[in-house]
């Protein structure tokens, strides 16, 4: 689906969530894209409707090792959701390598430098994505610090889903694979709103 | 004192996963209940010892916010009498259960972040409230933390493991 295609085809009201995170996405890359200083472009965009027990088994089952970028998003009243980014561990390796300016195949573990860097990633990624949200929405909405994890899929994610599994079985998540010319990194961007968040 | 806990390679165990708001309890030997990547969620596991009788509760978060019609095995509060109930269904006396309990992990740790939720302290607050209630108290917990967890229960012997993702599997 060609989503700048398809949200200027679209009436401003009929505009869904699909579309919205989408073009939040792509505002996201373009953010990465400055903070890389060279051009990352978004190569393959899927949003899918997730039923919310399943997720886990997106990223090879409950017990894989994952590294997730978590950011709180705050709109008027408390939290009214959350942004996780996932990849694998080598394709987060990758992107640090790619953001550094490495070798790719330098970065191997997760440590204070390379949480920074995923962090600083979560952190540009997560506000041009709400800069996005906000402007369509009107809503104010300011995102938190981020949270750079590595662990298994299920306990990495099981807190931010149990809070959505309070209001809703089924959420939106956005498969994307990015990159430079040379290099491509693939990740799953998961927006996950409380229902104050939701325009439809 | 943990004791390094190895798993036999049986092939005619049957693995029951629990998956996010469920509970199992079963009688059969060779099955083996398993909660794969707890972390702010909590597995209750209920042994005994005399009828070989093993049950397990995933459980999601400490109280259901008025949803009807929702699984009562995901929140704490209801999760934990189901557990105890279908125990005693299935023949178990209540005062011989062990009660093990494992999770309740904070993943989300960074400097600034609010922790809004706190499921997994909250999780564990509720469910220590439920069986302090039926007057039970755990024979063994691994709780806390920010580390994930993924929890076995042998029913032939009611051997517990906790497994997390950098270590190896550990008897509770």
């Amino acid at each position: 689906m060609d989503l700048r295609k398809g949200i200027q085809e679209i009436d401003f009201a009929d505009m869904n969530m699909a579309g919205l995170f989408g073009e939040g996405v792509n505002n996201a890359i373009e953010g990465l894209s400055q903070m890389a200083g060279r051009e990352v472009k978004v190569v393959s965009m899927d949003i899918k409707k997730v039923q919310v027990k399943d997720i886990p088994d997106l990223f090879g089952g409950p017990e894989a090792l994952i590294i997730a970028i978590y950011v709180e998003i705050f709109g008027k009243a408390n939290a009214n959701g959350h942004m996780v980014v996932v990849y694998k561990p080598e394709v987060a390796f990758g992107l640090v390598d790619l953001l550094l300016d490495q070798q790719s195949g330098s970065t191997t573990e997760l440590n204070d430098m390379e949480n920074s860097t995923l962090g600083e990633v979560g952190n540009i990624m997560g506000s041009f994505f709400l800069n996005y949200l906000s402007d369509t929405t009107g809503q104010r909405l300011k995102p938190s610090p981020p949270a750079v994890m590595m662990d298994m899929a299920g306990a990495v994610l099981d807190s931010t889903l149990a809070n959505i599994l309070a209001y809703s079985d089924e959420t939106y998540i956005v498969d994307t694979v990015f990159g430079t010319k040379d290099r491509q990194v693939s990740g799953t961007f998961m927006i996950i709103p409380n229902p104050s968040l939701e325009v439809s | 004192m943990a004791v390094v806990f190895s798993e036999t390679a049986a092939p005619e165990q049957e693995l029951h996963v629990v998956g996010m708001g469920d509970l199992v309890v079963t009688d059969s030997p060779d099955a083996v209940l398993s909660c794969i990547g707890l972390g702010s969620c909590v597995a209750v596991c209920a042994y005994d010892k005399r009828e070989k009788i093993g049950g397990m509760a995933h459980i999601v978060l400490p109280q259901n916010y008025g949803i009807p019609g929702k699984s009562e095995a995901k929140y704490a509060d209801t999760a934990v009498p189901l557990l105890l109930n279908e125990m005693t269904k299935k023949g178990c006396i209540k005062r011989w259960l062990t009660i093990k309990i494992a999770g309740g992990a904070q993943m989300t740790l960074s400097p600034g972040l609010r922790d809004t939720f706190k499921t997994g302290e909250r999780n564990l607050e509720q469910i220590m409230s439920m069986l302090r209630r039926e007057n039970i108290t755990p024979a063994a917990a691994d709780t806390g933390g920010s580390i994930g967890r993924t929890v076995k229960m042998y029913v032939r012997t009611g051997q517990v493991t906790v497994k997390t993702a950098y270590g190896s599997a550990r008897e509770i």
